[in-house]
């Protein structure tokens, strides 16, 4: 009789965990890869990532996968290729047996031949759409913000059409109403392939983007394969991702470099797991985050700065003639910033209190703030 | 007789497996079907690990809290030899895949090798091509025609069903879902179990008994199973070539295509079809119950839509006060609600009905239990019912059904294992805590130390390294023995 009162009984013991969507952001910033190759060539990179795909398809037949290209001007569909695209002739509802002769094609799971055909075939359209002068031109900069735009924007379309019932259009209303109390039809994730380091021009598109995917539920996943990425170490924090740096080998090995060996073990263990399963596993590279954060004006790591109350951009000094270099909007200083005591001496402290005004945003009132959480 | 999958393939030998994990597609296959969620983890990461993992290493990577959801992976990584201990005797206990697993694992997921297990495509142009929807409409007359069959309805009405093979005819009666009374087929209690299934299952278990009856047909069983994961890890739509199948094989397409898994073209022997039967062999529950969800956006179910897995998904309505509302027109599925609740309202697209106590206990009479009618309203309910889920159904119908089956069902027998003469209160006060958190201690007596569990495995394996690790002699003897649990005595039926 005990079995009657229980509540668990309503619920399906038997359902498997939820299929879970893995949104890959890959950086395809040619510089960056061109100083990598020598350790870490792309093809050996790619072959490490698709097998990592691969074996999330394989997990579960509802698994799904996007590939995208954070490029140095634009970010582009990787996998799969738009419907209108260039290579959409390769696309998986196109994708023709006849691509590969028969036999061969026996050997592979149309899934995954989809897959490798797809990728190989849009990079290397978008390799061909690269101008020299771009290249130049974007020295480093990768488009890293605009992706994990896209990429939250796909995953709150596929949430919303998972749902039951299914209504697209419906918006995600209510924060926090569907972040616990329903079971997740769909989980997803974002892992970002990392390649360059300087991103300070998109720190607050970044932060936007973190804090979308902190309340979507998402967690973004970081692989750095060289350069230093700050803000991308606190956005993985921040969202319950993993973050790990792969770490330097000498360059001059034998045969597939150790480090594409490397690469494909941090994949498979780290970072293959979904959300159901992590819940299970002590999340690896959980060590120090640096919280601290780079000044916009001068790149220099500070603990305390200034902080525009509209983009959250931070100075180490007020910038000349008190606009905001990121978002050009007006800062208003205290009035007696920077006055220094002439007759009791005070702590400096005490004045860099933020102003108990209520008129948060929209004041574009400069508060010098202690920095050390992003998530304020 | 082995119901599951699972049970059917621990009964195999180490060498199937062995012949089995040769083909990557059937690897691809087990992982995906067979193993739990964090047992498809711990394979991911131990595929390119140069070294085996030991067992320590593993403790740290799991949170402690899971510890029993990493015995229930690791047992059954073992069981299915995909996970051996390294070394023997192990000390240190270290683990990794056996390498026919890890090979064919890895040939599947980079596309290597030259095994040609995912099918082979046609190469030249069908001139009769079939559709989706041409495929889903075979699937569902053939399978329906079996579950009509089954029903006893043949005949009634349904001058298009086709009529089942009497292979198939035969098949049913030895897995026990028919028994032949005076040339007429009588449905059975596992016959209704069957019935109430979902099409994912109720196609395994028919091809379970297929299997087991294979060496009577003069058939291969591992050849049989691993041609059936090759299905699976087919693409729904296109057409495959018969060239390179054994004749094993051979024999069994024409079994399939009775059954509605592939289809063939009656006078074209080179060329069949897999069925969404066959591609989704492989999808675990969660899989299918998430593509069925996707499929009915919203609105009654119709019967294109139905046709996705055989029997339709996601028609009915309950309501708190026990009303049934199902949106169907198909017969098969107004006579399976028939069998446990009171019909009342026929309309074009839909019957209306009451969950009554009658109608309940007549199908618990039958020998369906209240789990199979809950599970059934639970797996085919409208899209409209997810609204608020969980829970699904409403709790008050779950109780009652619940209820209704308790008041005519004093007795439950469980088989399993009964384990007694520890040697120590401690012992037996840690082993049973032990069954206890797995789930499968069913009943204890601490004054006579013993207890019985449904599931004996995970328990010996513990029971072993507790022994180890005491370097004690303990003494457990273990007795297999149905037995009903001494709580709940008596078998009068009110």
């Amino acid at each position: 009789m005990d079995g009657i009162d229980a509540t668990d009984h309503y619920l399906d013991p038997k359902n498997g965990p939820p299929p879970s969507l893995l949104v890959v952001i890959l950086d395809t910033n040619p510089s960056s890869w061109a100083r990598l190759s020598p350790t870490l060539p792309l093809g050996d990179a790619l072959s490490a990532l698709q097998i990592f795909i691969n074996a999330h398809l394989a997990i579960s037949p509802t698994n799904q996968t996007v590939v995208l290209a954070s490029h140095i001007d634009r970010v582009a569909w990787v996998f799969p290729s738009p419907p209108n695209g260039p290579s959409a002739a390769t696309n998986g509802a196109a994708f023709p047996s006849g691509a590969l002769p028969p036999l061969q094609a026996a050997n592979k799971y149309h899934p995954f031949a989809v897959l490798e055909a797809t990728i190989t075939a849009s990079l290397a359209d978008l390799f061909a759409n690269t101008s020299p002068e771009a290249v130049a031109r974007a020295y480093s900069a990768t488009q890293v913000a605009g992706a994990l735009g896209l990429a939250l924007n796909y995953i709150n379309r596929q949430q919303a059409l998972a749902r039951p019932g299914g209504e697209a259009n419906k918006p995600n209303t209510a924060p926090g109403a569907d972040d616990l109390g329903a079971k997740a039809l769909l989980t997803s994730r974002i892992l970002v392939l990392s390649a360059s380091s300087d991103l300070s021009a998109q720190y607050s598109n970044i932060m936007s983007s973190m804090f979308t995917a902190q309340r979507l539920g998402v967690a973004i996943d970081v692989l750095t394969l060289a350069g230093k990425m700050v803000f991308l170490q606190q956005a993985a924090d921040a969202t319950n991702g993993v973050h790990m740096a792969l770490p330097e080998s000498e360059p001059g090995g034998k045969g597939p470099s150790p480090r594409s060996a490397a690469l494909l073990q941090f994949l498979m263990m780290a970072y293959l797991p979904d959300a159901t399963a992590r819940k299970a596993l002590v999340s690896p590279g959980a060590g120090e985050v640096d919280f601290r954060t780079e000044c916009f004006c001068h790149q220099r790591v500070v603990d305390m700065g200034f902080v525009c109350a509209i983009c959250l951009s931070i100075f180490c000094e007020p910038p000349s003639g008190n606009i905001c270099l990121s978002c050009d909007n007006p800062l208003t200083l205290p009035p007696k910033y920077n006055v220094k005591p002439a007759v009791v001496p005070r702590k400096k402290k005490a004045k860099r209190k933020r102003p108990a005004d209520g008129n948060g945003v929209g004041s574009g009132v400069a508060t010098p703030a202690d920095v050390s959480t992003p998530t304020a | 007789m082995s119901s599951t999958l699972f049970d059917y393939l621990q009964q195999q030998p180490g060498m199937a497996y062995t012949r089995l994990y040769r083909q990557p597609s059937a690897v691809l296959a087990v992982l995906r079907r067979m193993l739990p969620h964090l047992a498809k983890t711990i394979v991911m990461a131990l595929l390119y690990m140069p070294q085996p993992i030991l067992e320590s290493d593993l403790f740290a990577w799991i949170r402690p809290e899971s510890q029993v959801e990493l015995d229930e992976s690791i047992s059954t990584l073992k069981r299915l030899h995909i996970v051996q201990v390294v070394p023997e005797p192990a000390a240190p206990r270290a683990y990794k895949l056996s390498s026919s697993f890890a090979s064919s694992l890895r040939e599947a997921l980079t596309g290597q090798g030259n095994h040609r297990s995912f099918g082979v495509p046609c190469t030249t142009r069908d001139p009769n091509r079939m559709t989706v929807e041409d495929l889903d409409g075979h699937a569902r007359r053939r399978w329906e025609a079996i579950l009509y069959y089954m029903v006893g309805s043949t005949g009634k009405g349904l001058g298009q069903a086709d009529i089942i093979s009497t292979g198939t005819k035969s098949l049913l009666e030895v897995g026990q879902f028919v028994t032949i009374r005076n040339e007429r087929a009588t449905i059975t209690k596992e016959g209704f179990t069957f019935l109430l299934q979902e099409a994912n299952a109720q196609v395994w278990s028919l091809l379970i008994v297929y299997l087991e009856n294979a060496l009577a047909l003069h058939m291969e069983p591992v050849e049989m199973l691993s041609f059936l994961f090759m299905l699976g890890s087919l693409e729904l739509g296109m057409d495959y070539s018969t060239a390179s199948l054994t004749p094993t094989q051979m024999t069994m397409l024409d079994d399939l295509n009775n059954f509605g898994l592939v289809y063939r073209h009656a006078d074209d022997q080179s060329r069949f079809y897999p069925t969404r039967l066959a591609t989704t062999l492989t999808s675990d529950a969660g899989a299918l119950l998430a593509t069925s969800v996707k499929s009915t956006p919203s609105g009654p179910v119709t019967t294109a839509q139905a046709a996705g897995a055989g029997a339709g998904k996601g028609y009915i309505i309950v309501e708190t006060n026990h009303r049934i509302y199902a949106y169907t027109s198909s017969l098969l599925q107004i006579a399976v609600l028939d069998l446990f609740a009171r019909l009342k309202m026929r309309f074009p697209d839909m019957v209306a009905g009451k969950l009554t106590k009658e109608s309940v206990q007549r199908a618990i009479n039958l020998g369906i239990t209240a789990d199979q009618i809950i599970s059934y309203l639970q797996t085919h309910a409208h899209p409209q019912m997810y609204k608020h889920a969980p829970p699904v159904l409403p709790p008050t119908v779950v109780d009652q059904i619940r209820l209704w089956q308790i008041q005519g069902d004093r007795m439950e027998a469980n088989s399993g294992f009964l384990l007694a003469n520890f040697s120590n209160f401690p012992e037996y006060e840690d082993v049973c805590r032990y069954a206890e958190s797995l789930g499968v201690l069913v009943w204890k007596k601490d004054e006579k130390r013993c207890f019985f569990v449904t599931r004996i495995d995970q328990v010996k394996d513990y029971i072993a390294k507790r022994r180890l690790a005491a370097q004690k002699d303990v003494k457990s003897g273990q007795r297999v023995a149905p037995k009903a649990p001494g709580s709940v005595a008596g078998s009068s039926r009110t």
